[in-house]
């Protein structure tokens, strides 16, 4: 057999091409075979190496005593390669990294050693030249290492035992790739094999597993050198910042999802720069991509015709700080669907009050139109089925009973008039539930109007002038005040005070008084309808404002009643945003008011407001000795001020007296639920410490903590009202 | 001018009955009967009605599309038409009006007033 591979000459030239010295000696460690780059390594002819003892070519003779004849004993195995210094022709010593094994002949008997020396002096100095920078490697926070060609950390600092739990011993002992995240080793070798080949690598990202068996993220900048065989890096520990990105990522699907499945977007419009910008669910109902060129006027374009200019109006109302943009119009997207689309929008203003931007919600609202339409046709259809047989029914009973068939005997005179009454009553009672559902149903919602409370109380007065002649009762209304304004449908609020002054005049006993009357306080207007009627029991003020609950069912008043009139009131104040209720009057009888939001400049009372100068009414439940000082300091400035410490009193009294204010000291448990019982024109100042100089956090009224000297101009600015 | 002829159209019989009575009985009218938009616009200008009273919810022809035909006819141009109707919702009263009737009675509508009614709007 011949050839390269077993061909004398052959191997030889190969041996000769590694740089590296290979050798083989004999069991008396002579050197038996050396190739060509043993000349270089050591800087001597083949010659004078053949036949020389290693011992010979080591630098420290006592070395050699030491590892030289430990590893190169016949029958040792000579594991794994060590390092030790030679010493060249010229006299100098190099570290020269060493790797043997035994050599045996056919018959498996060992006649002596082979190796390589390969001197590492380059790779070797820059290793050691780490330590003149030893204090700056160590003291870095991030972690520096140096590794070998060999895939070997050779350096490492504090930072790696710090992060990872190993020592440092541990870290140098294995592969560097030992401790990588197995999802990454190949990424990791693609890397290191880069890195080989002199390419300098950042931001890579790998995991590393520490001694608890956790990982962290690392971000690597290495650089190698191809001369040493080693790289530099540096890694950054970025764990923290990976799960913080990957929780944005996930609450950004989240939120995605979300919006998907409510079908609510959200939208800002910078007003500087007139900038869009849009969630994905918006992106979604206007069926666009991501790409979509979103501007304003691309924006507006989706709206057909007049609706683009409402949309355009409504915003440019909001951005001048007028009202919140909420319409709800026809849309056509992209692929041309055509649904309706609810757009709402508020204004957002900087420190110095001005509007920066609007920012809103986005959502396709044609399902619910659909049903509103739906609904609306039902109500529509109902109305007119039960309407046309009652006409029958009613007309016949009247004609009846007018006498036109004939005069009728009294008994059955009787008898029609009752059937007559009765089918009034159900007109009135189909009347009402459509009325309700209607309400409800929010089918009336859009037409709002601003609306003169003067003018309201007026109308209501004059619309039941007549049925209080009728039933003697005298009607009177507070004098025309420029009480202010509020927005909603006129209708309907006209609705609810025909219901509440009638309810008051039925049942107020002849010659007493309805009195109708407009307070005004932060931000509210509150109706109220004072009458001197049997009043309403404590434990129906709830319930009185659902459907068909009277106080009184055996009251024969209740005949003429649906029980739908104050369920109706309810639900139209509560569309309109305000609160109804009912308390006990002094002396007898009840007062039922219904608050409403102030529109406009009533909305925002100021302090240089002269008639805020006048004190209001103010509860106090603070222990003494601060509450003791609360009141004499508030009533030194013309408060009326009432004190108890009874949480339960509190509630009567508020009701009783509808103050403006309420102080509540920290010793009332329950102070939110207690808040939400007042009414709601009520600010309660939740007075948190007792002693002064300390801070009051005033609650539902602004969020910032008021020193207890201020709390006085506090309570004026609650107490803005104008008049009693 | 002085009402003397109506032409009540309302697919309900029990309606146009108490109607008719109420009319003629109590208000001293003359009441020409339809049970539909078709047969009032067959017996509409024979009729020569002073007002016209016109139901909504009329199967084929309904109260709106009888009132666009009846205003064709040459004879009834100027006939006040006054809707006779349960469908008195705001938005469905505003869109009898733009469609130029006269005016809207609601039903149940009370028969011993009825007459009076038709004449206050008829002549309003």
């Amino acid at each position: 057999m011949s050839g390269p591979f077993t061909d004398a000459a052959a191997l030889r030239s190969t041996l000769d091409a590694v740089p590296d010295a290979v050798f083989v000696a004999d069991l008396e460690r002579r050197v038996k075979f050396a190739s060509r780059g043993a000349e270089r390594v050591f800087g001597r002819p083949l010659e004078e190496l053949l036949g020389r003892t290693l011992r010979w070519l080591y630098a420290d003779p006592e070395e050699w005593e030491r590892q030289g004849e430990l590893r190169f004993r016949p029958g040792g195995d000579l594991p794994g390669s060590y390092l030790m210094d030679y010493r060249r022709a010229d006299g100098s010593v190099f570290p020269g990294e060493t790797v043997a094994s035994p050599l045996r002949d056919e018959a498996g008997e060992q006649i002596g050693f082979m190796g390589l020396i390969r001197d590492v002096t380059v790779r070797e100095r820059a290793v050691r030249n780490v330590t003149r920078f030893q204090r700056l490697f160590q003291v870095t926070n991030s972690m520096a290492a140096i590794a070998g060609f060999d895939g070997y950390f050779k350096v490492v600092n504090e930072a790696w035992s710090s992060l990872l739990g190993y020592s440092q011993e541990e870290l140098l002992s294995r592969p560097f790739v030992d401790f990588v995240h197995p999802d990454d080793v190949e990424a990791t070798q693609r890397v290191a094999a880069q890195l080989v080949l002199g390419e300098e690598v950042v931001s890579f990202l790998n995991r590393y597993r520490s001694l608890d068996g956790s990982y962290r993220w690392l971000s690597w900048r290495s650089r190698s050198d191809t001369e040493q065989a080693l790289i530099y890096a540096f890694a950054f520990d970025v764990t923290e910042m990976i799960e913080v990105r990957e929780r944005l990522q996930r609450s950004e699907r989240l939120l995605s999802q979300t919006e998907r499945l409510a079908r609510v977007g959200g939208w800002v419009l910078d007003l500087p720069t007139s900038e869009v910008t849009w969630s994905d669910e918006v992106y979604r109902i206007h069926e666009v991509e991501r790409d979509f060129e979103l501007t304003l006027e691309s924006a507006l374009d989706f709206y057909p015709g007049e609706v683009r200019a409402r949309v355009r109006g409504a915003l440019e109302q909001t951005a001048r700080g007028g009202e919140p943009t909420d319409i709800t119009v026809p849309f056509v997207t992209a692929r041309g669907r055509r649904i309706w689309v609810r757009a709402q929008g508020e204004a957002v203003r900087d420190e110095q009050g001005q509007v920066v931007r609007l920012q809103g919600t986005f959502q396709d609202v044609s399902e619910q139109k659909a049903a509103e339409t739906a609904k609306d046709e039902f109500v529509s259809v109902v109305s007119h089925e039960l309407r046309t047989p009652l006409t029958s029914i009613l007309g016949s009973l009247r004609l009846l009973e007018g006498g036109v068939m004939g005069e009728l005997a009294p008994e059955v005179a009787d008898l029609v008039r009752t059937a007559r009454s009765n089918s009034e009553r159900l007109v009135r009672l189909i009347n009402e539930v459509l009325d309700l559902q209607r309400i409800e149903a929010k089918l009336d919602a859009p037409r709002l109007e601003v609306i003169e409370l003067d003018e309201l109380l007026e109308a209501c007065v004059s619309e039941l002038a007549g049925f209080a002649r009728e039933r003697e009762v005298k009607l009177s209304v507070a004098e025309r005040a420029n009480s202010g304004c509020v927005r909603g449908n006129p209708d309907r609020l006209l609705q609810v005070l025909v219901n509440l002054v009638g309810n008051a005049i039925k049942f107020s006993p002849a010659g007493e008084e309805v009195h109708l009357g407009n307070l005004r306080r932060s931000g509210t207007h509150r109706i109220e309808v004072r009458d001197r009627g049997p009043g309403v029991p404590v434990a129906l003020r709830d319930t009185i404002f659902e459907r068909f609950q009277q106080a009184d069912s055996s009251d024969s008043r209740r005949a003429s009643g649906t029980g739908l009139g104050l369920a109706i009131a309810r639900a139209i104040v509560e569309q309109h945003g305000g609160r109804i209720g009912v308390r006990t009057r002094a002396g007898g009888g009840s007062v039922f008011f219904a608050e409403l939001p102030a529109h406009g400049q009533d909305a925002e009372p100021s302090l240089s407001d002269s008639s805020l100068r006048r004190g209001g009414e103010v509860l106090v439940c603070v222990p003494d000795p601060l509450g003791q000082r609360l009141h004499s300091l508030l009533a030194q400035q013309g408060f009326r001020v009432t004190r108890t410490e009874d949480p339960e009193q509190l509630l009567a009294l508020a009701e009783e007296r509808a103050p403006e204010v309420v102080l509540a000291g920290p010793q009332l448990d329950g102070l939110h639920e207690l808040a939400a019982r007042l009414p709601p024109a009520t600010a309660t100042l939740f007075v948190s410490a007792l002693r002064e100089g300390e801070h009051a956090t005033l609650f539902r009224w602004t969020p910032e903590p008021v020193a207890t000297s201020r709390l006085v101009d506090v309570v004026r600015q609650a107490c803005s009202i104008v008049e009693r | 001018m002085t009402i003397r002829k109506v032409l009540l159209i309302d697919d309900e019989p029990d309606i146009r009955k108490i109607g008719t009575l109420a009319l003629e009985r109590v208000g001293g009218l003359e009441v020409t009967q339809a049970s539909s938009g078709v047969e009032a616009l067959e017996l509409a200008a024979a009729a020569a009605p002073d007002v016209i009273l016109l139901d909504v919810m009329m199967p084929d022809l309904d109260g709106p599309a009888t009132f666009t035909r009846l205003r064709e006819l040459p004879e009834l141009a100027d006939t006040p038409i006054v809707f006779l109707t349960a469908k008195v919702q705001k938005n469905e009263v505003e869109r009898y009006m733009e469609l130029g009737a006269k005016g809207v009675i609601k039903k149940p509508f009370d028969p011993m007033t009825l007459a009076d009614e038709v004449r206050r709007v008829a002549e309003g």
